[in-house]
């Protein structure tokens, strides 16, 4: 029976293929954009795990980059108990490199100075956004005119070890390459505090940010609190609240991702109710010889949703083939992380054998239901 | 004789559109084991309705039919299937094969329900066609094959449960009159040699010579029981 009813989905095969088209496209839709949600969320994690602690900004700042916090409340931080130390940081734009307005474009490149006190910087857990450093070394302290370059901007501006950059007019020489946390964090720009006010005209006395690295990072959000409850002038945040917020946000995209795939799925579905509906009212005389030969109702359905299984089948093998496709096209072309799991492609194609099976439910229903008598003197 | 079928003056209504239609009035027909029964009758007389009653297809609406002594007009849809499933064989005009698959395949369609040795009906299948001619077209597809070929596939078809009866609805009649010929001329040889019993409506009155009993139906009643005359005749012709 199975041989039969592949056979029967091969009879009319441009209608077939714009059924397996449908469900192609709803399962590739769900891989795609599921895998960049969930590579979006596993960096996330992969950024946060390795900066545990607190972010203490300007109150009222919309990110790290518009806060301008007083260089002396480091001294301070580092005064409550549970702190270990308080790094001060500029995160600062890039306007020229080699004195070439910078593109904006590329998000693996995006060039972003990130200056530190270095001192404080080694003292930290965790490695800020360097994950590992693949060629050069790291800065030495009081290290000056030197910087490491992420990956995605050494490779786009063709710079090496030993390489000179011109960062909006100064010069630096390149002490080493590293991979980032993140691949959006491949533009960044590794130098010392000083370095990066002299490059991006930092005011006086001021920083960005302060990362305060605990003694257990677990108290993270009752340290934030205290720091809230004594300075007026900053707001703390703990990284379990920061990941808390960017996981519901990303929670609900990918609701809404499931929800666009889902919309692509029902109307594969129509297609494939139409096509099997249509296929069975073609093949009424022959349904009627198969009840004759002694074929039960039963029989009928189970040849009929057999030929909707394969449609789910076949549409989710397709659909996960063009959904890697599409999904490394959205890595390649725009830098979106992907994470395609093992677990989504299990549950994406479960999903289309669901919907093949349930589309062939009315078709697989009404050939059932076919009067034998009336199939034969051809009267349906 | 043993009998196999027995309907007890059955009756058949339907409705088409708002209009009663009587398709059977009062019928009754026994049929013998390796009896070769031919209905002959013309178009809207009922014979294709008395086929699908006796072929455990229909239920009558008033009357009963009983196959091998067994009541069967009250019978379910799915008790119904057994009985064409393991006792029953069809013929139709039109052939109704599966277009996409071959004429091995087609034989072996109305096993692929049952539990039984899938080499051992294929076996089965292959003996068929043999007997009937196309051992040398096996894994031809129907529109590869004459339409006397494939009336044959259906023949085959039709022996693959090892019926007690074969219904035959027009066989010769999509067929031009040699085919036609050798094709109930088969069907009589099988009646001859293998005892298979045969119940055939059919327009052709050149089919009445192979009979043992011939009827004549009309307006959904048999007319005439020409058995009689067709013995004299055989006699006669001796």
């Amino acid at each position: 029976m199975i041989r039969l009813s592949f056979l029967n989905l091969l009879r009319r095969k441009s209608r077939t293929f714009l059924a397996l088209l449908g469900i192609m496209i709803g399962v590739a839709a769900l891989i795609s954009l599921i895998s960049v949600v969930d590579g979006l969320q596993g960096q996330l994690n992969d950024v946060i795990s390795d900066l545990q602690g607190v972010w203490v900004l300007q109150k009222d700042a919309q990110d790290e980059q518009f806060s301008r916090i007083d260089l002396s409340l480091g001294n301070k931080l580092e005064g409550i108990p549970g702190v270990r130390v308080a790094v001060p940081e500029i995160y600062a734009m890039v306007e020229t490199i080699d004195d070439k307005p910078v593109s904006l474009t590329d998000l693996t490149s995006m060039p972003l100075i990130y200056g530190v006190d270095l001192t404080k910087y080694y003292q930290m857990r965790g490695s800020g956004y360097i994950k590992n450093i693949e060629k050069g070394t790291k800065l030495n302290l009081g290290e000056n005119g030197k910087v490491l370059l992420g990956n995605g901007i050494a490779e786009k501006y063709n710079k090496f070890v030993g390489s000179t950059i011109k960062i909006n007019g100064e010069k630096f020489v390149v002490k080493g390459i590293f991979e980032a946390t993140s691949s959006f964090l491949g533009g960044t720009i590794f130098m010392s505090l000083d370095d990066a006010k002299k490059a991006s005209n930092f005011p006086p006395g001021k920083v960005n940010m302060f990362r305060v690295d605990l003694i257990d990072p677990t108290e993270d959000k009752k340290i934030a609190s205290l720091i809230n409850f004594k300075f007026d002038e900053v707001d703390a945040k703990s990284t379990s609240d920061l990941s808390e917020q960017m996981g519901s946000v990303l929670g609900q995209f990918r609701l809404m991702a499931v929800a666009v795939a889902g919309l692509a799925a029902l109307v594969a579905a129509v297609g494939i109710v139409n096509t099997l509906l249509m296929s069975v009212l073609e093949r009424f005389k022959e349904i009627g010889a198969l009840r004759a030969v002694g074929w039960t109702a039963s029989n009928v359905m189970l040849m009929v949703l057999l030929e909707s299984i394969f449609i789910g089948v076949l549409g989710g093998i397709l659909g996960i083939v063009f959904g890697f496709v599409c999904a490394s096209a959205l890595n390649v072309f725009f830098g979106l992380p992907i994470l395609i799991s093992a677990g989504l492609l299990a549950e994406t194609f479960l999903f289309a054998v669901f919907l093949g099976l349930s589309a062939g439910l009315y078709p697989a229903f009404k050939a059932s239901r076919m009067d034998p008598v009336q199939a034969l003197r051809g009267d349906l | 004789m043993k009998v196999i079928v027995e309907a007890k003056n059955i009756e058949k209504e339907y409705l088409m559109g708002q209009s009663v239609v009587h398709a059977l009035r009062g019928v009754d027909v026994t049929v013998h084991e390796k009896d070769f029964i031919v209905i002959l009758g013309p178009s809207g007389s009922g014979k294709s309705t008395l086929l699908h009653l006796l072929g455990a297809l229909d239920h009558p609406s008033k009357g009963r039919v009983f196959f091998e002594g067994k009541d069967i007009s009250l019978l379910d849809d799915w008790h119904l299937a057994m009985i064409r499933r393991n006792k029953i064989g069809f013929i139709f005009q039109a052939f109704n094969l599966i277009p996409t698959l071959t004429a091995l395949e087609n034989v072996l369609i109305p096993t692929i329900p049952m539990s039984i040795d899938k080499d051992a009906a294929e076996e089965r299948a292959r003996k068929l066609l043999s007997i009937v001619g196309l051992e040398s077209r096996l894994s031809h597809k129907p529109k590869e094959l004459s339409g006397g070929e494939m009336q044959r596939v259906s023949i085959a078809r039709a022996l693959i449960n090892n019926p007690a009866i074969l219904y035959c609805d027009e066989p010769t009649g999509n067929l031009d009159s040699v085919t036609g010929k050798q094709i109930v001329e088969l069907m009589k040889s099988l009646n001859d040699k293998e005892d298979k019993t045969f119940v055939i409506v059919t327009h052709d009155p050149g089919l009445v010579k192979y009979a043992n009993k011939v009827f004549y139906m009309k307006d959904g009643m048999i007319m005439k029981d020409h058995t009689k005359e067709i013995r004299l005749l055989q006699k006669i012709r001796g």
